[in-house]
C-alpha cells in the first residue's frame, strides 16, 4: 500500500531570519509544510538528516551553494519547483532556473498578511504552471 | 573646544543605527517563545510568551511577566512544524533586552540559529546542551 503523501513541503532558504519566518507562516496558511534554513549548508544538513522530500524550494539566489543544493533536491519523478527570492532593488537577471520569483519587501513598505498570502498563492500557482509546462 | 567632531560622530552613529534598522526589517510573526534571563552565565528566570515580530536583528515578544529593562536573554521560538512528524525545530536567539515596556520586550540579537531537538540527533551531544543539536 502506498504511503500517504501528506501536505506538500516548501524549503525556505534565506539569510533574513524575519523573512524566513514570515514566508513560513504564509506557506503554512497556503497548505504547505514549511521548512526553514538560513543558508544552503543548513538546508542540505536538514534534508540529509531527515530524508526530506521537497516540492518547492524558495531560495535567495545570492547565497553560496544554491546550484549544488538544487542538484541535490531534484528527484526523477517529482519535479522541483523553484521560487527565487530577490531583493526589491535587485536587477532583472535571474541566474538559476526559476519557475517564479518573489520580491522581498523594501524596508519601509507596509506589509499586510492578506496581500502577501495572495502573493504567495500566486507565486505557487505560477511555479506549478511553469513546472508542468 | 569645538563640539563639531562629537556632533559628527553622533550623527554618524545615528545614521548607522538607522541603516541597521533598515537592514533588519521586522516581520509580524506570532510564534510561541520560551525565554531565559541570563546573569553571569546562569539562568536567573524562565518564562514563556508569544512573539510580536521577528527580524535578523532581534525580536519583540509579549509575556505575562514584567521583565527588566536590560540584561542578557535567550529566546527559544517554536517553529510550528515537527520534522518528519516527530522532531521539533526551534529558532534560538541570544541577545540583550533593549526595551521593556510592561509585558512587551524588545531583544537585540547577538546570535541566532535554528536547532532541532530530540529523537534523531546525528551528532554526539555535549552534556549541557539539553539534547539539542544545531543544524548542521
Amino acid at each position: 500500500m502506498r504511503k500517504p503523501l501528506g501536505p506538500p513541503s516548501v524549503l525556505i532558504v534565506d539569510e533574513d531570519l524575519g523573512f524566513v519566518g514570515w514566508l513560513g507562516e504564509l506557506f503554512s496558511e497556503a497548505g504547505y509544510r514549511a521548512l526553514p534554513a538560513l543558508n544552503c549548508q543548513q538546508a542540505i544538513a536538514l534534508i540529509k538528516r531527515f530524508k526530506l522530500d521537497v516540492d518547492v524550494l524558495a531560495v535567495n539566489e545570492g547565497l553560496p551553494g544554491v546550484p549544488g543544493m538544487i542538484g541535490m533536491l531534484r528527484r526523477p519523478r517529482r519535479p522541483l519547483k523553484i521560487v527565487v527570492i530577490r531583493d526589491h532593488s535587485g536587477d532583472g537577471v535571474v541566474t538559476i532556473p526559476a519557475h517564479a520569483t518573489l520580491e522581498r519587501p523594501s524596508a519601509w513598505e507596509p506589509i499586510s498578511r492578506p496581500v502577501w498570502l495572495k502573493k504567495v498563492l500566486g507565486v505557487l500557482k505560477q511555479a506549478e504552471t511553469k513546472a508542468a509546462g | 573646544m569645538s563640539t563639531a567632531p562629537a556632533m559628527g560622530r553622533i550623527q554618524q552613529l545615528l545614521g548607522s543605527r538607522r541603516a541597521d534598522q533598515r537592514a533588519h526589517r521586522r516581520y509580524p510573526i506570532a510564534l510561541a517563545v520560551e525565554y531565559k534571563l541570563l546573569r553571569k552565565g546562569r539562568v536567573e528566570r524562565l518564562g514563556s510568551g508569544k512573539t510580536v515580530d521577528v527580524s535578523s536583528g532581534g525580536a519583540c515578544f509579549e509575556c505575562a511577566d514584567v521583565l527588566p529593562r536590560e540584561g542578557l536573554i535567550e529566546l527559544v521560538m517554536k517553529w510550528p512544524f515537527l520534522l518528519e512528524g516527530v522532531c521539533p525545530l526551534s529558532l534560538v536567539m541570544r541577545g540583550s533586552i533593549v526595551r521593556s515596556d510592561g509585558q512587551r520586550i524588545a531583544v537585540q540579537a547577538k546570535h541566532h540559529e535554528f536547532r532541532t531537538a530530540g529523537t534523531r540527533a546525528t551528532r554526539t551531544r555535549p552534556a549541557n546542551d539539553g539534547g539539542r543539536s544545531m543544524i548542521p
